[in-house]
């Protein structure tokens, strides 16, 4: 007996996904899932965007991390903070990220960030209900990165450049990693900074309050 | 690959927790899945699936140039349009990992009256 199916294998978890994101959109709250390599400065991007906004914009951080909580240490005396350990997994599902909003003080966020396990392959493959995927690539890692993990950047609507203080000591060409990235997704924003010394972290806050305004205006139409 | 044996075992539950003959899927080449690994992972489940078959449908990733409209059909991905070399493409096909039918045994022929 055979029984037709033709559906995708993560159908589920699609539908998950899509119920957060509506009720996120609901609420107002643009959600932004960040994913880059171990070491590129997600959590430090996080800081100087909550250092830039703090008394002016809400925001709360779903972190993962396979094993510690270092991350959230780091964040939760300047936002919200839940964090997600994945107990060795690469990668952060729906059912983490559904827990760890629903622990988060019950208040409405502008902005919710989901900051992914450091890896560039895994977490490409799942949606967890964000309205915006940003890579962030840093200048120590190598401008060859787009090309090698192209289902990150293809399935990223910006992509962030950070150690931008470090250029002039690497062998890094923004110029090639865009070209490289944009090759993959022609539509890709492209930002570069240093989340360290919070050189050019007001633009990045800057495209975040432009793409949650867009949220805004889609959501009343 | 546990959401795809939890499908399984969700279409065997519903059919009277009937013998799996058969999983075909279809692994597009942008999907993230490898088929041999895929394979070879599901050979570590195969005690929950005695005898079972994994086919694994390999497809091409299909895309169309949103500058001159050319189709194309590529087996690894190549980010330029081979006409125009626009890198606006717009993936059709191929990056997609779904189930497309499970095949359990029959029940009904293992209770056929014996025929002389």
């Amino acid at each position: 007996m055979k029984i037709e199916v033709h559906k995708p294998v993560l159908s589920e978890q699609l539908e998950q996904s899509a119920a957060l994101r509506a009720g996120w959109t609901s609420m107002g709250t643009l959600v932004v899932h960040l994913v880059s390599s171990p070491g590129a400065g997600k959590t430090s991007l996080l800081e100087a965007t909550a250092r830039h906004w703090k008394g002016r914009h809400s925001m709360a951080v779903l972190v993962g991390d396979i094993a510690t909580a270092r991350d959230a240490q780091r964040l939760s005396p300047l936002v919200p903070t839940q964090q997600l350990t994945t107990g060795g997994a690469c990668h952060l599902e729906i059912p983490l990220v559904q827990r760890g909003w629903e622990k988060l003080p019950t208040e409405r966020y502008e902005f919710l960030f989901i900051e992914n396990v450091g890896n560039l392959v895994c977490p490409a493959s799942f949606d967890l209900g964000e309205h915006l995927r940003v890579v962030l690539l840093s200048t120590t890692e190598g401008d060859d990165k787009p090309g090698k993990y192209p289902k990150m950047f293809r399935t990223s609507q910006a992509m962030v450049i950070n150690k931008a203080d470090l250029l002039p000591h690497v062998p890094f060409s923004i110029d090639a990693a865009t070209k490289d990235a944009q090759l993959i997704q022609p539509d890709l924003t492209v930002l570069t900074l240093s989340a360290w010394r919070g050189e050019g972290v007001e633009y990045w806050c800057e495209y975040l309050e432009r793409q949650r305004q867009i949220l805004l205006n889609r959501s009343h139409e | 690959m546990v959401a795809l044996l939890k499908q399984v075992s969700r279409i065997q539950a519903d059919h009277d927790s009937a013998v799996v003959e058969e999983i075909a899927v279809e692994v597009g080449v942008l999907s993230g899945v490898e088929a041999i690994l895929l394979q070879s992972a599901f050979g570590e489940f195969a005690e929950m699936y005695p005898g079972a078959r994994l086919l694994a449908n390999e497809v091409p990733v299909t895309a169309i140039c949103q500058d001159c409209g050319q189709r194309m059909s590529m087996v690894r991905f190549v980010s330029l349009c081979p006409k125009c070399q626009s890198p606006k493409l717009q993936i059709t096909g191929g990056d997609t990992f779904r189930l497309l039918h499970v095949t359990l045994k029959d029940h009904s022929q293992d209770n056929r009256p014996y025929e002389d």
